[in-house]
């Protein structure tokens, strides 16, 4: 039969183990929340990042409609043909590219080297790509836009479309 | 130290881990994932402006409307708002806004000419592009765009 003393020192001992391991799962369910709102404060960054693109992709002087009389909310057409071939231009992981809507064209991609011959009845332009290696999840966002075609001058509507990749 | 100072001591212990358990627990359950942007405004502002400059029987789509109110069929088409009416719904069903996330109306000289769409424009969850105010040929022409759920 343990003595008052052992039986306290067996109480405190049993005291300290369910505390540690209280502590323990404590600490894991705090390092895994941690670990779940980075990775959400991430992928919602991510996603403002992405919004603020697509309000300010069309008035990147590479594309924009220029003129100088007055401020033309358009994307030039001809300039879109240029555009992948810029080097300097980093969005992330991403793929950007526009789409001739109305009226429907012949669904042929627009490239440089065939501008003479396909221009103005291509109407898809792959704008950026960058594909992350492993993608575990990915978001697409679209906005309509006004596409001018200057050796028409005419106005048609395209649909701008940025995937981000997660 | 006394028996019962001990016990008061243990208490405390045990009533600062509860609350810390519960402001953890408080901000998980409330945790939202962070704020969506909303984006809606952007996209009815840009609808609009590609909507009202495309070119259509070689007038921006504006000036077909201010002809076809006049009476002047622009288009050579049976009904020139029946044709305009259609040629929007086209480009608004190609961006995959259905018939009750949106309404578009157009007015000139204070006459409603076309309101087309299903979204309630009272609701408050809707989003709206600035109006596009113009005087077309001595007409005042004014059109808004509202998307609702898109």
């Amino acid at each position: 039969m343990s003595s008052k003393g052992q039986l306290q020192i067996n109480e405190t001992i049993l005291v300290l183990i369910i505390f540690t391991i209280l502590a323990i799962v404590g600490l894991i369910f705090f390092h895994n929340f941690n670990i779940n709102s980075i990775k959400s404060q991430y992928v919602s960054n991510e996603k403002i990042r992405t919004f603020t693109l697509l309000r300010t992709f069309q008035d990147l002087p590479e594309i924009k409609c220029s003129s100088q009389i007055k401020d033309i909310n358009c994307v030039d057409s001809i300039k879109l043909f240029s555009f992948k071939k810029l080097n300097n231009i980093n969005f992330g992981n991403k793929k950007i590219s526009m789409e001739l809507i109305y009226p429907e064209g012949t669904g042929k991609e627009c490239n440089l080297e065939r501008f003479q011959w396909d221009y103005p009845n291509c109407n898809y332009w792959l704008l950026y790509e960058k594909k992350p290696s492993n993608i575990k999840s990915k978001e697409i966002i679209t906005t309509p836009v006004s596409l001018f075609y200057p050796l028409t001058n005419e106005y048609k509507v395209g649909l701008l479309k940025i995937e981000s990749y997660y | 130290m006394k028996k019962a100072q001990v016990e008061i001591f243990g208490l405390l212990i045990i009533v600062i881990l509860i609350t810390i358990i519960a402001i953890f627990a408080l901000r998980f359950f409330l945790y939202t994932g962070g704020e969506s942007e909303r984006n809606q405004d952007v996209i009815a502002n840009n609808l609009l402006n590609a909507l009202l400059k495309t070119t259509m029987c070689e007038k921006s789509l504006s000036d077909v409307m201010v002809d076809c109110y006049n009476g002047l069929n622009s288009c050579d088409s049976e009904n020139c708002k029946t044709y305009i009416v259609s040629e929007i719904k086209f480009i608004i069903n190609k961006l995959d806004i259905k018939e009750e996330d949106y309404k578009f109306i157009v007015s000139i000289s204070d006459d409603d000419f076309i309101k087309i769409g299903k979204c309630d424009e009272k609701k408050q969850d809707i989003s709206l592009a600035a109006p596009y105010v113009k005087n077309i040929n001595s007409k005042l022409f004014k059109a808004d765009i509202y998307l609702c759920n898109y």
